[in-house]
């Protein structure tokens, strides 16, 4: 038998449905928005952008993420998206990593790079493989401690690519190439996940004895885990991108049952088991290290971080969820939610905009749970820092004119003009009602320093209601034909 | 010429140009002032501005329009904090049926732009209309215009599509606001202008009177439809909103909102841009030199 038809087929439809799923996910990050507005302006006329916004369920689909929400708030679609993955490698093996992982289909774009040469095999490297993807998965879901997931999530790298971080496509590129899919199969506790999954599925890929062992399948192999002398393919690595398949001269590789298809033994079990221990302590004792998490008091805003988007809860939680994967800040309507620091978490800074009240995005969009989703209700009322007003650099206190940026733009009533003892109108802070959004601090107009500010809280509370605060004032006068003016 | 002749002359024209110019500042008739009232916000509009000689009278064909509503926050149409949606359309509607060879519509809004064109309801009202919203959010949509005259902001980047537009026409709702006490046609001009925070730092209320030195609007249409009576200007609740139904129509931007003051119940003097306004001779802010004509829909 010849080259295989039925095998190059099904290649040319992997990298079509790869395609879709790298197209989809990078717009995910908001810039469907972008794209329907800059089509809109082409077509002279069009509406607005309109609504993009389910086009996210293709991030919160991702392994990771979905695995995260599950542990986080219980999520069901996350269940669900999990379960199914996992399922699919009972018979797909890890075509997951080659159809939907964005940050794997990313690599074997790059890996075009590097045309002129081709792919080698590449070592087990079991332990560090499955150990470490056990002790990150353990580490992030038990321990909490997300910060190795922060580095080795691959929609969370990918993340941060899309939101336009370039140190970290770089990493993956030398990473590529070097050794292709080396990530894939080394570092990436997805890809540890699948493998365990994949090696034991009970429906794989083997090479037959028809092979003549030319080796041409070992040179366009990214995950280096066809071992050409034994003739032997890895189904723990493969991650079933069909090359090896659509290139073979005599059809050799063939899907049916896997050769390392087993039901674990106890010893595997046990082994398992203290990895996962492992990892757990690993996580509790990372939270521990005080360094990783440093302390802002309510009123040394030393650091820049120290507010979170609503949802998050309170700052303790907040870290142990968030792995950064920036999909809110992407779709931040106001431009206030910025990425995490290297050891901090994704926070908010009101020096370009304030959070819109109207909006409650980044709840909605978050993968990982790390925030709750709210209702606009809830998220009108969750009070996210502490504004302080300092009169000694107001712009009333300071010229004497009125401004009134600040309490113009504050959506709870909050912040309101009241005249001082020199009839000068100063602006007065209700602390009930503040909900720290930064609708004061963005707008005001004293500079260096801002004379009213968000200070942290540790602890995400509901303000009161401003609806309670504020009855109607006048009853509705009766309708009289008397002229008001 | 005999230096004598000559020294004549130039006496006479010394004494003569001060004295024209004052007679051209001074108004030679009444500020005529349209209020309507009792009536959907589209009939009042229609009511009001066939007493100013109907929307041909401002717009001619082939002309450039621009329409500036106040679409400041992203709110619904019933909690008054931006112009009414049917108003804005009905206006465009009329401009467009008049000739005009382009309507825009924009705001420089304080919420995110898009949620505030959307929620509105103003976006999908000028569309329906036949006009186009334009964006505002970006600074390379403004231009840099020099005013001489203005007190403390002489230069402003301003919104290209004001400066582009052959007829301006300010559309405003009628509000409390807590920075400015009452916002209404002047304070709309905050709207056209980049640079916000310049105008809180170096004393608003005058600000806002320059602001409105750098276009003078063909007509001002003040929506009083709905009006935010507490916790201007964005409002907490339904509570701060009371339904009037008036409409206030004039050419003159200061005699509009002298009388705005009165549906709100604010003694003038409280307004102080109103009269700062007066005096960089944008208009009256007496009564006497008004013409108010009362009309209900």
């Amino acid at each position: 038998m010849a080259r295989s038809r039925l095998w190059r087929t099904l290649r040319v439809v992997r990298l079509l449905l790869a395609a879709l799923a790298l197209a989809a996910t990078t717009l995910a990050f908001g810039y469907a928005a972008d794209l329907v507005a800059l089509l809109a302006h082409w077509w002279e006329g069009a509406p607005l952008p309109e609504e993009t916004e389910g086009l996210v369920v293709v991030a919160q689909a991702n392994l990771g993420p979905a695995l995260m929400a599950v542990a986080a708030r219980l999520s069901l679609f996350g269940l669900g998206a999990a379960a199914a993955i996992l399922a699919a490698t009972a018979f797909l093996g890890r075509a997951y990593c080659s159809i939907v992982c964005p940050l794997g289909i990313v690599q074997d774009v790059l890996g075009m790079l590097c045309f002129w040469r081709g792919n080698r095999p590449q070592p087990r490297l079991f332990l560090l493989r499955k150990g470490l993807g056990v002790a990150v998965w353990a580490a992030a879901l038990v321990g909490g401690w997300t910060i190795g997931l922060r580095f080795l999530d691959p929609f969370t790298v990918f993340g941060s690519i899309a939101a336009g971080a370039w140190l970290p496509l770089l990493l993956i590129a030398l990473l590529t190439l070097w050794r292709r899919r080396f990530f894939c199969n080394s570092l990436c506790p997805v890809g540890a996940l699948l493998a365990c999954g994949s090696a034991m599925a009970p429906l794989g890929l083997r090479l037959t004895d028809k092979c003549v062992k030319c080796g041409k399948c070992v040179r366009v192999c990214p995950a280096g885990c066809i071992d050409p002398k034994t003739a032997t393919l890895d189904n723990g690595r493969c991650v079933r991108c069909l090359n090896c398949a659509a290139v073979c001269p005599v059809g050799a590789i063939a899907y049916g049952r896997n050769p390392g298809f087993r039901v674990p033994g106890r010893r595997e079990a046990l082994r398992a088991g203290a990895l996962v221990a492992g990892g757990a302590a690993l996580g509790l004792a990372a939270r521990a290290v005080k360094p990783l998490y440093p302390a802002y008091g309510p009123r040394t805003r030393t650091a820049k971080e120290g507010i979170y988007p609503p949802g998050a809860g309170s700052r303790q939680r907040f870290l142990t969820k968030c792995t950064d994967c920036r999909l809110c800040v992407t779709h931040c309507i106001g431009h206030v939610i910025r990425p995490a620091g290297t050891f901090g978490a994704v926070h908010l800074a009101f020096d370009e905009g304030m959070c819109e009240f109207y909006c409650n995005r980044c709840a909605e969009v978050c993968p990982t749970g790390a925030l709750l989703p709210l209702d606009l209700k809830t998220k009108q009322r969750t009070r996210l820092g502490r504004a302080e007003i300092d009169l000694a650099i107001c712009v009333a206190g300071t010229e004497g004119f009125e401004c009134g940026a600040c309490a113009e733009h504050c959506p709870t009533g909050a912040l309101r003009m009241k005249e001082d003892a020199e009839g000068i109108r100063v602006p007065t802070l209700n602390h009930d009602l503040c909900i720290g959004c930064g609708s004061c601090e963005y707008p005001c107009p004293t500079r260096p320093i801002k004379a009213v500010r968000v200070w942290p809280v540790d602890v995400q509370t509901l303000a009161a209601d401003p609806a309670e605060v504020f009855k109607a004032v006048e009853p509705e006068p009766a309708a009289s034909d008397e002229w008001l003016i | 010429m005999k230096r004598r002749d000559f020294l004549k002359a130039g006496a006479a024209l010394a004494v003569a140009a001060p004295a024209a110019a004052l007679a051209a500042d001074a108004p030679a008739a009444k500020s005529k002032v349209v209020v309507v009232r009792n009536g959907e916000p589209e009939a009042l509009f229609r009511k009001g501005v066939d007493a100013l000689g109907g929307i041909t009278a401002f717009v001619k064909p082939g002309q450039k329009v621009v329409v500036k509503p106040n679409i400041g926050w992203d709110r619904a149409p019933e909690f008054a904090a931006n112009t009414h949606p049917g108003l804005v359309g009905e206006i465009v509607r009329q401009c467009v049926a008049a000739g005009a060879a382009r309507v825009e519509v924009f705001d420089h809004t304080c919420s995110a732009w898009s949620r505030c064109y959307r929620n509105s309801g103003i976006a999908a009202a000028v569309e329906a209309a036949g006009g186009k919203m334009a964006e505002a959010h970006d600074k390379d949509d403004y231009r840099e215009v020099a005013c001489p005259k203005a007190v403390n902001m002489k230069t402003a980047l301003i919104h290209r599509a004001i400066l582009e537009a052959d007829v301006f026409i300010n559309v405003p709702i009628l509000k409390n606001h807590g920075g400015a006490k009452m916002t209404a046609c002047l304070k709309n001009f905050m709207g056209l202008v980049w640079d916000r925070q310049y105008m809180h730092r170096h004393n608003l209320t005058q600000c806002i009177a320059d602001a409105a030195l750098y276009r003078k609007p063909d007509l001002n249409v003040l929506d009083a439809y709905r009006v935010m009576q507490t916790n201007g200007p964005q409002g907490v609740g339904l509570s701060d909103v009371r339904t009037l139904r008036y409409q206030i129509l004039s050419t003159d931007i200061v005699a509009a909102d002298t009388l705005a003051t009165k549906l709100l119940r604010f003694p003038l003097e409280t307004v102080p841009h109103i009269h700062r306004a007066a005096l960089l001779g944008l208009g009256t802010d007496e009564e006497a030199r008004m013409e108010i004509v009362r009309l209900e829909a």
